[in-house]
């Protein structure tokens, strides 16, 4: 679905990924890890347009996006749930929900989907018309995952969705992204809650200062040594 | 008792963020508050420090009451914290923020300039940086640094000041499993030389691995309290936190 071809990118002067290469496999899910600053969100950045490419090339289901305007790349049916709190901070939460929705036309459906979301994370339902800067920090982060749910992407991009969560929430959110998954999407990953995110994963990709370090199946990734003592904690 | 809080309250509107809460902190130790989210551990950290004021109740520290002291006060009396999402100045490079962290210490204006020779602090600084393994980034803008490297050069800046006590907002959160170790470990060193931390995570490798004694909130109450085995079997506790 997605295949990154020697991609190289950076900020400013700074160089960040030194051609990198990558291939995202419909309706699976792969997760890249490493150690902080490796250039796992930066990534993300350059395939949703945020960043330029400097070198190399990144494909969707073959077309060459290399620096398309991230309005045409949601069109196309990708999207990026980043990193921290992301919200409209001034918008009830049910407003929040309701711009994650912002390009769908089936409104009667986004109603019945923030719904779920309702149910899926209660206390979002509870304080629904509360507005979305009194929320705690791990619930702005539910927040966030809930409008992401919502757009429903083909290509879905989340950097450390569980990041901040508490671990029975925690939970719960990878329980979705898997049902997404399992619905048909294809995801990649971010997430330093490593072990978890192996778990549910198909292929993985260990990056490491902004070169391709280790690949293979999810499952083969988390039983290797050297990943478990580098990245993993042991 | 370096730290004591009797009957803590904070409201916002209708909601009860921290419900006549009474807590204490003992002298040495690694204490850790966990809790669902939303259910007071930040808004806590922030009566502590001085941001929010508690509607009502005092706070205690070595036996003084900072409750109703500004943050500047109450942080060089030595205590010292950091934030979920980093406070950092982007422009200035990392070596700079570190040396900014102690600047605030440092008597007045006058005293800092005649003090020009900042060369141990900026020793110290370097080494801080070298153990964080962001030692390559010093004459880096904070603000280019990845969210797990921002997280890090935070958790200096609490490290350079010498403080007494140390308020911790989700050390792990973001940081790679592997540099978590590192960190904790660090943590318990500098605990075994007498510093005092309250953390606040959800990680809970580290929660049960690390710290001493835990307090869980929920509501704005407190739950439970006691040891790691002793909470990790709690009833109430798995069912309000770790779920399953």
């Amino acid at each position: 679905m997605i295949t990154i071809e020697n991609l190289v990118t950076g900020y400013g002067k700074i160089e960040i990924l030194h051609s990198v290469n990558m291939e995202i496999k419909d309706n699976q899910m792969t997760v890249v890890i490493g150690p902080n600053g490796a250039g796992k969100s930066t990534i993300f950045r350059a395939i949703f347009g945020i960043l330029k490419v400097w070198d190399g090339k990144i494909s969707y289901n073959g077309e060459n996006i290399s620096n398309f305007k991230t309005q045409a790349l949601l069109k196309k049916g990708i999207s990026y749930v980043p990193q921290g709190r992301n919200i409209f901070p001034l918008m009830t939460i049910q407003e929040n929900l309701e711009m994650g929705a912002y390009i769908r036309n089936d409104k009667e459906q986004v109603q019945k989907d923030i719904e779920r979301i309702y149910k899926r994370f209660s206390i979002l339902g509870e304080r629904r018309n509360e507005e979305a800067r009194n929320l705690s920090g791990g619930q702005q982060q539910m927040l966030e995952m809930g409008r992401a749910l919502l757009l429903d992407p083909e290509f879905i991009m989340l950097d450390e969705p569980s990041l901040g969560l508490a671990p029975n929430i925690a939970e719960v959110i990878f329980n979705e992204i898997h049902k997404v998954k399992e619905s048909g999407k294809t995801i990649m990953m971010v997430e330093q809650n490593a072990k978890r995110a192996l778990e549910l994963a198909d292929y993985a990709y260990v990056l490491e200062l902004g070169k391709n370090k280790y690949e293979g199946p999810a499952k083969e990734i988390m039983k290797n040594e050297k990943v478990k003592r580098l990245y993993l904690g042991g | 008792m370096i730290l004591k809080g009797k009957n803590v309250t904070k409201k916002f509107g209708d909601l009860v963020a921290v419900d006549s809460l009474d807590f204490e902190v003992k002298e040495g130790e690694i204490l850790s508050i966990i809790g669902p989210n939303g259910s007071g551990k930040t808004t806590l950290f922030n009566c502590i420090t001085g941001i929010y004021k508690p509607n009502d109740g005092e706070i205690y520290f070595k036996e003084k009451n900072i409750t109703k002291k500004p943050p500047y006060l109450i942080c060089l009396s030595g205590i010292s914290r950091t934030f979920q999402i980093t406070h950092l100045c982007p422009e200035l490079t990392c070596t700079e923020n570190l040396l900014l962290s102690i600047q605030e210490h440092k008597g007045n204006l006058f005293s800092r300039l005649i003090h020009l020779d900042e060369s141990e602090e900026r020793k110290k600084a370097e080494e801080i940086l070298s153990f964080l393994g962001i030692d390559r980034l010093k004459n880096d803008p904070a603000g280019s640094l990845s969210y797990g490297q921002q997280k890090l050069l935070e958790l200096g800046t609490v490290l350079m000041p010498n403080p007494e006590l140390v308020l911790l907002d989700e050390p792990a959160g973001g940081v790679n499993p592997t540099l978590i170790k590192r960190i904790m470990d660090r943590i318990l060193q500098m605990n075994e030389r007498g510093i005092t931390f309250v953390i606040v995570e959800h990680n809970m490798d580290v929660v049960m691995n690390y710290s001493h004694r835990i307090i869980v909130l929920d509501h704005g109450k407190k739950i439970a309290e006691g040891l790691p085995k002793d909470i990790k079997e709690n009833k109430e506790v798995i069912k309000a936190y770790f779920g399953g």
